[in-house]
Order: structure tokens, then sequence, then C-alpha cells
């Protein structure tokens, strides 16, 4: 709408994450095109990804191969993936609670979305521009050379959370508690991510979940300094070793050695 | 307070720096306590056995009877063997116990008193028993001293009589009556026949009434000490305390023991249940199964406050290798074990531990060592969290530590003598305090905008 109105472009950017955070810093720089923006966004970016060069390598390998499911609002499921991607965890499901069908699909199934009774509950706005204030910082030249000279940046527009996920991932739009359950038996993920009130039935099943509405009391996790913290984190938490002493043993043992000394000398 | 403490260490041999243990009298008097209607008696000066009652009564804030053989200049000359005989003889006559623990002293040890020889010539009352163990304080420590005494009951009273009473011994190393009762408490849920040698709960931790009472009702009796010799097995609770008075009680009677860590933690616990289970045949109630469900559902619910948390563990063997193993199991690196007690056992039980969980190349453990060192490495190289007795505080003051009180002694706080360390309750409270201890401390140096009601 700020772009229809006032002629503003728009990036999606996106914190969470290194690769991520890395391009969001790229995009902008490149979109001004001021070339000691650009020599500081890399002088930053070789800086940080130094600083915490040792952690990113120690926990992608304590991380890597696991498998990770998200249930949370506001573009996280999403962006989570590329933070977890960053540490070779792959995202088997994701969802999000309150999405539109541009949210997963990108935002060219726009004009093919239907009207739904909730849809029709929400007063429809049109915008106009407005010849008064509308400027537009890039010539319609300069749209084009950066267009040529910087295909990657997707410039007012948004493709969606399923061009990032692998083939196979599931997808399941406003899970209620029945289908969380019966995704997480099918799927079974390593990690689950999603809010407090769900935080515990996931734990009592015996996955790991954490909050990501609050950082589960943790955090920041954007930029570099939170990737290493949110993998600390993680791995903290897949390796606490009472995950392998749930069973109870005694249940488990194959016979009970009734009245035999198991120790002792004779 | 102990700013002054250089970051700098020294090697050193025979100088011990706020020390981590105490003397041998102590442990025997300890023990002592545990038998029913049992006077405990030092053996040499007033100011020895003083020193042991006042430290007890300090952390559990109850009486504790002793006497002594009140050594002067003539006893140290020339040996108390006429102290003892009158003091043996005026304490059954005014204090009237069933029996009198007698316990030597530095004094008495360099003296050479043959207290085997004396006690063989004292005129013992009819039904009454005076037994008695060699505590040199310039040897070992306060927890020797324990094994010790267990060791004179066992040597004067235990006997065969060839047939079993099928009960089931159990030997805990040093424990805090709290302890002994969740411990009867296993045991009785599980129907098992039991003679708990000592027994402390009830004696030290005895209830307000109206009336004190020299002997208050708790202890192992006599009959069931005499009656160990007829045991199935005897159960050792703690490796590094209970050899010695199970190997007492095997050489006298024959009797077979099985030695388990002392039971704190999760893992500890199980092996412990899973003993009496193959022992008696009886199984696990569920009531326990719950506990032990729950304080994993604990562990998990706080792991982020203490994943990966490094940590300082002091104290007594048996009681800190438990505590070890509770912390390496909620994911804690314990970065520096240390005991003063000798023993060169000690850090390879401890060495154990750290690898199985793959941690040797992070944790060290250390015997016969004191706090000056503790506080040293901790200046060199920090921890999150201090555990141990109350002379960590001082440590913990000086470099802003998370302290969380445990084991022996706790001489500044009230009650820890009610609550269990052992099993999965006992657990349950460490996960609790350790996690609240480091929890507290983030909201006590917190900035503003990160304190928070939800953590
Ligand atoms: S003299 Fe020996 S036995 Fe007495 S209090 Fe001192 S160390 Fe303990």
């Amino acid at each position: 709408m700020l772009k229809t109105r006032y002629g503003t472009d728009w990036l999606k950017v996106n914190f969470i994450g290194i690769e991520a955070t890395k391009k969001s810093l790229r995009d902008i720089a490149n979109y001004f095109g001021n070339q000691e923006l650009i020599d500081q966004v890399e002088a930053v970016i070789a800086e940080e990804e130094a600083r915490y060069a040792e952690d990113y390598a120690y926990y992608r390998s304590k991380l890597s191969g696991k498998t990770a499911g998200l249930y949370v609002g506001g573009s996280r499921s999403h962006h989570y993936q590329l933070l977890l991607k960053d540490f070779g965890v792959s995202t088997v499901l994701a969802g999000y609670e309150f999405a539109h069908r541009d949210d997963y699909e990108g935002r060219e199934v726009i004009p093919s979305i239907k009207l739904d009774a909730d849809g029709k509950n929400i007063e429809t706005i049109t915008v106009q521009p407005d010849p008064s204030q509308f400027r537009t910082y890039l010539t319609p030249e300069g749209a084009q050379r950066l267009k040529e000279a910087h295909p990657e940046i997707e410039l007012n527009d948004y493709k969606g959370m399923i061009v990032d996920m692998e083939a196979g991932a599931l997808i399941d739009d406003d899970m209620n508690q029945y289908e969380t359950e019966e995704l997480m038996r099918l799927v079974k993920p390593d990690i689950f991510f999603t809010g407090i009130k769900d935080k515990y039935v996931v734990q009592k099943g015996g996955t790991l979940c954490r909050q990501l509405h609050s950082y589960d009391y943790s955090g920041p996790y954007s930029c570099f300094q939170g990737a290493a913290n949110f993998a600390r984190d993680l791995a903290a938490s897949l390796y606490t070793p009472v995950w392998g002493m749930i069973r109870v043993p005694w249940k488990s043992r194959p016979a009970i050695l009734a009245h035999t000394v198991v120790g002792g000398e004779d | 307070m102990l700013d002054a403490t250089p970051k700098t260490q020294f090697k050193r041999e025979a100088l011990r720096i706020n020390s981590c243990k105490t003397c041998q009298p102590v442990g025997a008097l300890y023990a002592a306590l545990g038998v029913h209607r049992c006077m405990p008696y030092s053996h040499g000066s007033q100011g020895c056995v003083a020193y042991h009652r006042t430290v007890l009564t300090r952390h559990y804030k109850d009486p504790m009877m002793a006497v002594s053989s009140s050594f002067t200049e003539g006893a140290s000359v020339f040996g108390g063997k006429s102290n003892l005989t009158t003091g043996v003889k005026n304490v059954f006559d005014i204090y009237q116990p069933d029996i009198i623990a007698v316990h030597t002293t530095c004094l008495s040890e360099v003296i050479g008193d043959d207290l085997k020889a004396f006690i063989q010539d004292l005129d013992i009352p009819e039904g009454k028993y005076v037994v008695h163990s060699n505590t040199p304080s310039f040897k070992g420590s306060h927890i020797n001293g324990y094994a010790a005494m267990m060791g004179g009951f066992i040597n004067y009273l235990s006997q065969t009589t060839g047939q079993t009473n099928g009960k089931l011994a159990v030997f805990p190393a040093w424990s805090e009556p709290s302890d002994l009762r969740l411990l009867k408490s296993y045991l009785e849920q599980m129907g098992i026949a039991y003679t708990l040698f000592p027994d402390q709960s009830g004696v030290v931790d005895a209830p307000m009434t109206d009336h004190f009472e020299y002997f208050p009702k708790g202890g192992t009796t006599i009959e069931e000490i005499q009656g160990l010799g007829d045991c199935t097995h005897v159960l050792g609770l703690g490796e590094w305390t209970v050899p010695e008075p199970c190997a007492v009680l095997e050489k006298k009677c024959g009797t077979k023991s099985i030695l388990l860590p002392y039971p704190i933690g999760i893992q500890n616990t199980d092996r412990l249940l899973m003993t009496l289970t193959d022992l008696t045949g009886k199984p696990v109630p569920y009531a326990i199964e719950e506990e032990r469900g729950q304080l994993i559902d604990l562990i998990l619910d706080q792991h982020i406050w203490t994943s990966q948390k490094s940590c300082a563990i002091f104290g007594d063997p048996d009681f800190i290798l438990g505590v070890t193993s509770l912390v390496l199991e909620m994911g804690m690196l314990p970065k520096y074990v240390l005991t003063g007690t000798p023993g060169h056992a000690f850090p390879k039980m401890c060495q154990a531990l750290f690898e199985a969980y793959g941690v040797e190349d992070q944790c060290q453990a250390f015997e016969f060592d004191d706090l000056f060192d503790l506080h040293q490495f901790i200046k060199n190289d920090p921890v999150d969290v201090l555990i141990g007795t109350n002379y960590g505080k001082q440590i913990a003051r000086a470099e802003s530590i998370p302290f969380v009180r445990a084991g022996w002694p706790v001489l500044d706080r009230y009650g820890h003598y009610l609550w269990p360390n052992i099993g999965y309750r006992g657990a349950m409270r460490f996960v609790e305090r350790i996690s609240g201890a480091i929890m507290d401390h983030v909201d006590a140096v917190c900035p503003d905008e990160d304190f928070d009601v939800v953590m």
C-alpha cells in the first residue's frame, strides 16, 4: 500500500539466520547502491562471521542432520527455517496459525485468492497514488540497473514460505491440537517449535519443544550473535542427558533376577 | 572478605587453608547417635567433644548429647584408663543409656591408650554394652570416623546364629535424618524387612514435645545390630564410606555385601531400587515410579537454566559423588569436584563419571584438598554455580556466584535436615534449588529490561 500510494519500494528482509541476515544486509546496501554502505556491510559481515565462526562450526557438528517442525506466527515459521538450515537442521513440518495463502505461496497468488467468510468481515481498503507525496527513490533506469546487476533482490515481492522448503516437507495451516499430535506422530521431528500452551503437550510426548514466541526465556536469536545463541540453546536442549532416562529402567529389563546376589565377594 | 585470595597457585604439601573436612570423632559421634539409647563417649579432653557437639548441634539445631573422659594433665601423662573406668560408671549411673560408644581422640591415640584392654577390664552392668572405635584425627576425616564407629559396633555386637533372619541390612554413608526416613519409606513401600544401621532419624530431628529426652525414639536397636550377622545381605550405600563396615561384618559373620553409589541422582536411585528388587524379588511400586517421572519432567522443564552450566562441588566423598552424578544427568559440567577427605579412590570414581558423559577433559576431581585451592581454581576459571557446605559462602560472595548449600555441615540455615537429598524426591529438591539459585542470580544482576516475571 505504501508503494501504491507513495511510491516507496519495499524489500522483504529477515534477520533470523546467518545467510538470511547477510542477504538482507546486502540487499539493503545494493538497493541504495552506495559504495561506502556496500563496503561497510561487507566489513560487518566479515567481522561478525569471523567472531562466531568457531561457534557456528561447533554447533553445526552437533545439530546437523536433525529435523524440526515449526508452528508459530508472524513470519517465524518461515524465517526460523533459514536459521535451522544454517546449522544443517531440515524442516519437515511448518505452519502458521493466522497466515494467508500468499504467506505460503507468494504474492503471485493474491489475485486468485477468493474471499472467504472471515475475509469479508474485514473492510477492503483501496489505495490510490497520492501525487503530492509520491516519490520513488529509484528512477525507472535505476530499477532496471538494479534488476540486472542483482537479480537475487526481490524488490516489492515476497515468494512465500514454500519455495524455501524441501520436497516432502509438510505444511499445515492453523493446526488444531489433534492435528498437532497426529503430525508429531507421523513426522517425528527432533525438535518442535511452538508456543507455551503446546510446549508441554509436545514435551510430555517425548519430543523437545522450544517456544518461539518468547525465545523460551533465552535469546536474542537474531543476526549473527543470535544465531550462535539459538544454536547453543538448541544443542543444550537436545543433548540434555535425561532424554535418555525417560524410560523406567526396571520395566525395560529382560527379567528380574530375583533372589540373586549382584555383587559382593565369594 | 576473601577478596585477597591470589590467583597464582603454589604447590602446598603440608599446609591446608580453609579445610574441607573435620576430625574423625565427629563422625564417630554422629554414627553413635544413630544407635537407640546410645551415649557417645569421647576418650580425651573436654575441648574435643565440646567442639564435636557444637558443630553437630549447629547443623541439626537439636541436642547432641555426648560425654567425655575429661582428660587433664594427669591422664595425658599416665594414660586415660582410670578416667574411662570412672566415666563409664558415672554415665551408666547418671544417664542410664543401654550402650556407650567410645571413640578416641588425638590425645588418647598419641598416648597409645589400649581401649580394647581397658573395656575388657570394665565392670559393665548386666544387659548394658560398651563398644569402641579408634578415631585418630591426624588421619582421615569425619567420614573415616563414621565408618570406624560402625565397625566398632559390629565388632562388639554382631553375631551369627546360623539361621537367617530374612532381613536385608542397609549401611548408609553419612546421611541426613531426612534421607534415612526416605530410605526407610522406599523399603517399607516395597515391603522389605530390613535393618538400617546407623539410623539417626528420630534422634537428631526429634519433634518438639514438652519434655527433653536424653534418648529419643530413633536409632538402630542393639538387637538389630546383634542380628546383622543373620541378615541375608548387606546393601552398602556409598562406595567410598561403607566398604569398611561391610568388610568388618563379612569377616566376623560372613554376611555378603553389595556396594552401590550413594543414591543421589536418577541413575543412582534407579540402581538402588533395582538392586532391592534383585535381592528380594519385590517390585518397585507405582508411587515411586511416579516420583521418578515427576523428576524427569522437572529436569526437562527447567533444563535451559542448567544445561551446559558449569559448577564446583565440594564436601564429603559419597555425597558429592552423588551430586556430581545428578548434575551430569542435568547436562551440567562439574568442573571441580573436591573433597577434603584423603583417599585416591575418590578422584578415580569421579573420573569414571566424567568419562561416562565424555567431559573428562573439562572436569577435575581432587581429594585431600582445601577451599583455598577451590577458590583459586574458580578465580582462574570461574563456574556458574557453587554447590557445597556453608563454607562455600565466602567464596560465593567474593566471586558473586550462585551458591547452593548441600551436604554437611550447613550451620547457617534452618530446616535443611528435614528435606531429602537422596532418591527422586531429593533430586527434585536439588534441581529446584540449583535452577533457583541460577535464576535468583539472573534476577539480581540483569538489566531492568531483562527483568521479567515469567522465566
Ligand atoms: S584434638 Fe583431635 S580429636 Fe580433638 S578436636 Fe582436635 S582434631 Fe579433633
